[in-house]
């Protein structure tokens, strides 16, 4: 049965909103069909493509691993929390979504910058973080982990309490409970996080930009690489922006399959 | 094999404060939302933190204050729905009645589980559900599925929160007869809140009415028609 209601009681409105769907659609359709597969095999063939790609890779699994280990339990625990800090940690958690990147970028260099607040004491054991791979990890791993902990605590905070209960009704133990219960049913909910993180990760520029520098096989990653690529040859930029739009699709995707594949929605829902 | 229970609990301005031993197989708990039906249920099963907690269940001490013992709840074998039924949403139904025989003692070794817990879903008639996903279930289909899988374990004590409260009138007089025949099967206590006193009567329940977290009164069904202690008594009582 189909609801009553009109598709729009704007029909105005509907068209200016068709006309943003095609601000937010079209120019990667452009973008796809502004590389010839000469042009694309000359852009992968060079020198700059390689290193940014595998550090894009790997920085960005490296953050994502980093993201879900450490942000799983504080997004349980600000889902379960009654105490009032829980509220307070709560919206540390989602300041960096708020922040421009550039401020993010500054911020992480006045704090473990050679002149930041942590600089002379890892200097002192030999470490030095800006402009370096552990740099750029850093800058995803702060810009990223909102999200995965936002999505995960609400896919916690729809875990039934009393299957919880029941389970230890059952034997389980706390953690058993927890592994076998709460983890799986919300497991859906996580791989949505940890997708979004790894496309926040796998786009971050500005911090990364401004704290880990952009040095080609060290600290430049694909953003990066378009950013010097576009300088010196336009076709290069669109053919390493032609690799990322294919992530981010293939991101795009295993978003939407993946309350499908992992969710209880096997069944239809009544 | 029988259960006593002695319990204060404390939650905000609200105190829980019974003591009460087992008087026939099903005991129905009645009174008014908030007056500490749940809580009591939880008591018993070690989910809230108490005050004063004596509780013996199946003969074992479970719960002992003074001698400060407090077993946790996985090994009180007890059996527990919850008013919202509490189902794994991420098994089958008989991946979730299968789910405590992991943990009995000795456990059930694991070809063994989903034998059982389609034996156990056959019992409430509902083995037709075994592979569906609790998601697409109704809510007697629900009830009937936890029922199950609090039952195939074999606790010592079963708490029925509201069993029946969520369901349709149709599907209602249905599970109630279901449920009244299970337990008579079932040989081993249950404790049951409900605000329906047509629960009480299918189940030959005993009665035990709280109000504000005390008992007011017990006693069958009979007892509490023909003197009901308090206005919501005798409300209960008439239906």
């Amino acid at each position: 049965m189909r609801d009553a209601r009109p598709l729009s009681p704007f029909p105005l409105g509907l068209l200016a909103g068709f006309v943003l769907v095609g601000l937010l659609a079209v120019p990667f359709l452009v973008l796809a069909l502004s590389s010839s597969p000469d042009e694309f095999l000359a852009g992968i063939g060079s020198p700059v493509f390689a290193p940014a790609l595998a550090l894009s890779l790997s920085t960005t699994v490296v953050s994502v691993i980093v993201i879900v280990i450490a942000g799983t339990p504080i997004a349980w625990w600000l889902a379960v929390s009654q105490a009032r800090i829980a509220t307070t940690v709560g919206v540390l958690v989602q300041l960096p979504i708020v922040m421009p990147p550039a401020v993010v970028g500054v911020a992480l260099l006045e704090t473990f910058g050679r002149r930041g607040v942590f600089g002379p004491a890892l200097d002192a054991i030999g470490v030095t973080v800006p402009f370096t791979s552990a740099a750029v990890v850093i800058a995803q791993v702060v810009v990223a982990a909102p999200f995965f902990i936002q999505a995960a605590a609400n896919a916690f905070r729809e875990v039934d309490p009393e299957a919880l209960r029941v389970a230890r009704t059952l034997g389980a133990k706390p953690r058993t409970a927890w592994l076998r219960v709460a983890l799986p049913m919300a497991l859906p909910g996580l791989v949505v996080g940890a997708s979004l993180a790894w496309a926040r990760a796998l786009g971050e520029f500005g911090a990364t930009l401004l704290f880990a520098g952009n040095l080609t096989g060290r600290t430049q990653t694909l953003p990066l690489a378009i950013l010097s690529a576009l300088e010196a040859d336009v076709d290069l930029a669109v053919v390493l922006s032609l690799v990322l739009v294919a992530l981010g699709g293939l991101l795009l995707g295993a978003l939407h399959a993946a309350p499908r594949l992992l969710g209880p929605t096997r069944e239809v829902r009544r | 094999m029988s259960w006593h229970a002695r319990v204060q609990a404390r939650a905000g301005a609200f105190v829980l404060d019974v003591d009460l031993t087992q008087a026939a197989p099903v005991t129905a708990i009645v009174g008014p939302n908030g007056s500490g039906k749940t809580t009591l249920l939880r008591a018993l099963a070690g989910l809230v933190e108490c005050e004063v907690a004596d509780v013996r269940i199946g003969g074992a001490i479970a719960s002992d204050s003074a001698a400060r013992v407090n077993l946790p709840t996985e090994a009180r074998r007890i059996g527990y729905v919850p008013q919202s039924y509490g189902l794994f949403t991420h098994l089958t139904v008989v991946e979730n009645v299968a789910f405590g025989l992991a943990y009995t003692d000795p456990p059930v070794p694991r070809r063994d589980r989903l034998d059982r817990a389609w034996g156990a879903l056959r019992e409430l008639d509902c083995d037709d559900l075994a592979e569906r996903f609790p998601a697409g279930l109704s809510g007697g289909e629900c009830q009937r599925v936890a029922l199950a899988r609090a039952l195939v374990v074999e606790p010592e004590l079963l708490l029925l929160d509201e069993p029946l409260s969520a369901l349709d009138a149709v599907t209602r007089v249905r599970v109630r007869s279901i449920l009244a025949a299970r337990l008579s099967d079932f040989g081993r206590p249950a404790i049951v809140s409900t605000h329906d006193v047509r629960d009480a009567e299918a189940l030959d329940a005993h009665i035990v009415v709280i109000e504000d977290g005390r008992v007011v009164q017990t006693g069958s069904l009979a007892e509490v028609r023909a003197d009901p202690r308090t206005p919501f008594a005798a409300a209960f009582a008439t239906g």
